[in-house]
Parts: C-alpha cells; structure tokens; sequence
C-alpha cells in the first residue's frame, strides 16, 4: 500500500500531460528540398540482380512486395511469380512501411528508377530495382544459355529456371518463348506471440 | 517483491522490447512453434500436411521466427534463477489441502488443453495479446484480455474445492 | 529511430541474444512477483490476492506510457511495431476459453513455465496439455478456418476504434488502472479481514 501511495503521484503526473499533450496535427504541407532531393537522386541507385531475386521469391524467407509497373496489358500476359501491378504515380500510396522489402521493376529499368526515387526520397531504405527488369528475368532466370554459366552454377541455375517454368538453352535462341506461369504461395510477414 | 514494483520492472522490459526490437513479449507461439516443429518431423502425411501446423514449423522458416523460442528460454532460466535465489525452489503439486493430488494434476492437464485452444483462437496469450497488445492499445487485445477475467471468474465458484 | 531493429540497426544474431536477455529479465520479474505459483494466481478470481491484476496493469500502464511518450516526441516511429490483427469474435471466445483454463489449470502459459522453474509438478502437466490444446487445435482448423479468420478488423487500434487522441485514451486508462488499484487493495483487506 505504501509503494502504491508513492508511485500513485508519478503515474498520474504522466496520465495528466499524456491527455494534455497537443495533437498530432495535420503533417504541415511539404516543403521541396533542393538539398534533399539532389543527394538522394545523386545516391546510387540499390539493385538486386534477376537471379538473387528468383533466390528471394524461391526460398520465401522473408516478406517482400515485388512491385511490376508495366500496363495491365502486358502484366496479364506476364508477369514474375507473386508480383504485385501498380502504375508509377500510386507506388507512393500502397499500404507499404518504410523497412520493407520492395523490389521494382519494369521491361528494362527506367520507370524502375523512377519509383525507386519516389520511394527513396521519401524515406523507404529497403528498396532496390531489379538490374535488367524483365528482359534480363528472361534472359537470365528463365531462358538462360548454357554457355553464359559458369560450370559450378549449372545446377542450381537448371532447377531455379524449371521452378519458374523456364529452361536453360543450349544455343542462344530468341527469348520470345512463352512461359506456363507458376504459382508460388507468398508468404506474408506473421507476427506469432 | 512488491506487486506494483514488479509490474513496473516488467514494463520496463516489455518497453524495451518494443523499443529494441519493434515487438512486445509472447509465450504461446513458442509453444504454438515447438508443438508443431515436432509433430512436423512425424512420417504420418496426416500430420504433416496440416496446414495450420505448417505455418508455425520452425525447420522452414526464417531466423527472426526464432525470436520468441530464444525469449522463452531465457524466461525460464530467469524464473529458475530467481527462485533459487530466493530459496523458493520446492518439489510440490500446487493445490487445496484437501483435493487430491491425482484430480489436481488432471485439472492442471485439462486446463493446459483449454489455453492451447484458447490461445490460438485469441492469438496469443496473457503475455502476447494481453501484456503487449494492452500496451500497445491493440482494440481486439484489449476484448482478450476483458474475456479472460470474464471467463476466469464465471469459471471460478466451479473449480473452487481445487483451490481451498 | 526506434524500433532499432526495424531501421536494421543490429542483425538477426544479436537480436537473438537480446531475445534471451529480454526473457531472463521477464522471467525473473514473473517469478519474483509470485507468479510461479498457481495458488497464487488463481487467488485473483476469489479475490483474496490481487497480485495478477496489479502486476498485470502495472506493467500495461508503464509500458503505454513509456510508447506513448517515446512515440509523442518522435523516437519510436510505431507504425513499425508488430501489431497483431483483430478478430472480434474469435478473440472474445479465445478470450473466454482461456480465462477458463486458467482456473482450471492454475497457469497460463508464461506462469506454467516459471511454475516449472520453482518445481511445480502441476505445472508440467499443464504444459503437456499446452501442447495437446495446441496440436487439437490444428486437427479441427480445416473446419473452423473461416471462422477462426473472420469477423476480421485488421489492424485496429483504440484511439483509431474510438476516435479519441492517443494520448487521451492512455491517460484514461492510466488513471482508471490507478483508481482500480486502491479498489484492489480495499477487497484484498476486506477479504481477508
């Protein structure tokens, strides 16, 4: 009783400012940095290249948003296992946090760079484009060619393609082979207690 | 020691959790872990094919789902440290004096089976949904840990020869 | 900015070794609060000991407030904090059923291991129940899945249910808690008068 008596003033001290503390108000409208926005554009720009990405999506060890901003047109057409469409301007307004795992990409890399700024300058620090976009997910996950493997590799580079429904080529072909899309169940961040 | 001073030492240390790591404290889920990593290793597909048990297998799944397995062990020898600081180390079946012991260890059993069911329906436990949600204002916590003094004493009259 | 793990100031490894230090300390609070022992704890529902709610609320309020103030001034950004999702209804039954085995078993499932810890024999029968409730659990999840995952809010806060500011519902609650706590001990005299 007589700790409770003298801890009773402090807990409620810390109540009373806690109601009384100001509101959050509305984020204050932004003001453009040029100083800001010129060292996050001159920064270079984090990538993951086309096979470590398969690794990532293969292995599912952690969450991730895997982020295609190509047209609707061409994403039903194809699109990397577990992707997710978004047109450049609405990258900013999915339901993403700041430490997650984003990867973007497009045919090659430009709209790729695009929203990694966008993202980078707004704070997000887990953001990488994949190097090559899809041209290079075909070129180097799917189809690859043999003589472009080191032989140590061969193996593991054989599997990763067939689980994503492509093939390792002999020769160098042309890449315009369809693909069967595969799915892969993506496993969401799960928070146990 | 003192209720309240105990209360805030582990605040203090659900605080730090959540400063340090970004998540609060949780028991049953290491439970819930354990239970399913060893069942998962049993060569009946029944088992090992159930979806709900797949989830928490902790032979595929990544470092961070460790975390709460790490914590629990340390609990434990902190719980074990304590009392044998304080001599309260003693081999006893907690009950009434005059309820025998053999129903007491059932009871214990069937309750256990209770807040195993419970839990997982609730998401965790005193320490995952009612200690860390509570802190955190988590809205469905906040029912939990209501339900549970509500469960606890309309149960309470039923059980009490166990306890007196 | 905290949660340092999230803004990936430390790694995996040492956030495992902090795992156990977190827990020695946790165990030893539980322990030296009496909360090893099911007589104890199960005094709480005949009103005799109130040791389980005052410890329990004291650590609630003492860690919403430290969040709310590390929050207020902008050192824990808590959009990043594990947050677990509600399901109303399920919860409130989850709710329900572990409040009776709690009186029944005498432990939940911190307790029962800290019970473990001080020698109780009771206490690893209700951890072999722990397990059985567990795996019994995920023998009819097939059938109750949707059930289980409905009536489902997301993330949902109170300040965010209710409307009210942060910093007021902390307050209210601190407060209420404090007042409840004089109630606590004035039914613990009574009782045992």
């Amino acid at each position: 009783m007589t700790i409770l008596k003298r801890i009773t003033p402090v807990f409620v001290t810390l109540a009373l400012v806690a109601m009384l503390w100001p509101r959050k108000d509305a984020p204050a409208p932004k003001t453009f940095d040029e100083a800001d926005f010129d060292s996050v554009v001159s920064e270079k720009i984090n990538s993951i290249s086309a096979v470590d990405l398969a690794m990532f999506i293969k292995n599912q060890s952690n969450a991730y948003w895997l982020i295609d901003l190509r047209d609707s047109v061409s994403f039903e057409e194809y699109h990397i296992p577990t992707a997710l469409r978004s047109p450049l301007k609405s990258v900013i307004s999915l339901p993403t946090r700041i430490n997650d795992h984003i990867f973007l990409y497009c045919d090659q890399e430009q709209e790729a760079v695009q929203a990694y700024e966008l993202l980078y300058f707004r704070g997000y620090f887990n953001v990488r484009i994949v190097s090559g976009g899809l041209k290079a997910w075909r070129s180097e996950v799917l189809f690859p060619s043999k003589s472009s493997i080191p032989e140590n590799e061969l193996t593991d580079r054989e599997s990763l393609s067939k689980f994503f429904g492509g093939n390792v080529l002999v020769e160098a072909t042309s890449l315009d082979q369809t693909v069967k899309p595969v799915e892969i169940k993506s496993k969401a961040a799960k928070s146990g207690c | 020691m003192n209720p309240y001073l105990a209360g805030i030492g582990l605040g203090l240390v659900l605080f730090i959790s959540f400063v340090t790591m970004g998540q609060g404290l949780g028991v049953s889920g290491a439970i819930a872990k354990i239970s399913s990593t060893a069942v998962g290793n049993i060569p009946v597909d029944h088992i090992r094919n159930n979806e709900y048990l797949q989830d928490y297998n902790l032979a595929h799944s990544r470092t961070e789902s460790w975390w709460i397995l790490f914590e629990v062990i340390g609990l434990f020898i902190g719980g074990y440290a304590s009392a044998r600081m304080a001599g309260r180390r003693k081999k006893v079946v907690m009950k009434g004096e005059s309820f025998p012991v053999a129903s007491r260890l059932q009871l214990a059993f069937w309750g256990g089976l209770l807040m195993g069911i419970g839990s997982r329906l609730g998401r965790g436990c005193t320490s995952g949904q009612a200690l860390t949600g509570g802190a955190l204002l988590n809205a469905g916590s906040w029912v939990f840990l209501i339900a549970i003094f509500i469960g606890g004493y309309l149960m309470a009259g039923m059980v009490k020869r166990q306890w007196t | 900015m905290a949660p340092l793990y999230k803004y990936q100031l430390f790694g995996a490894d040492v956030s495992l070794l902090l795992a156990v230090l977190i827990g020695l300390a946790f165990g030893f609070f539980l322990e030296q609060a009496g909360l090893g022992n099911s007589r104890k704890l199960v005094a709480q529902f005949y009103l005799t000991d109130m040791t389980v709610f005052k410890v329990m609320f004291t650590a609630i309020i003492t860690a919403m407030l430290g969040l709310f103030y590390a929050s207020a001034t902008g050192w824990v950004n808590l959009d990043l904090m594990d947050f677990t999702d509600t399901y109303l209804l399920p919860q409130l039954i989850g709710g329900l059923i572990l409040g009776v085995g709690f009186i029944v078993g005498g432990y939940c499932p911190g307790t029962c291991l800290i019970g473990m810890a001080t020698g109780s024999r009771d206490a690893v029968y209700f951890l072999t129940g722990l397990f059985a409730g567990v795996l019994a659990f995920g023998e009819v999840y097939p059938w109750i899945s949707s059930w289980v995952n409905g009536t489902a809010f997301g993330r949902l806060s109170l300040p965010a249910f209710f409307g009210i500011p942060y910093g007021f519902i902390v307050g209210s609650i601190v407060l209420a808690a404090i007042a409840c706590f004089y109630l606590a001990e004035k039914i613990e005299s009574r009782m045992n008068a």
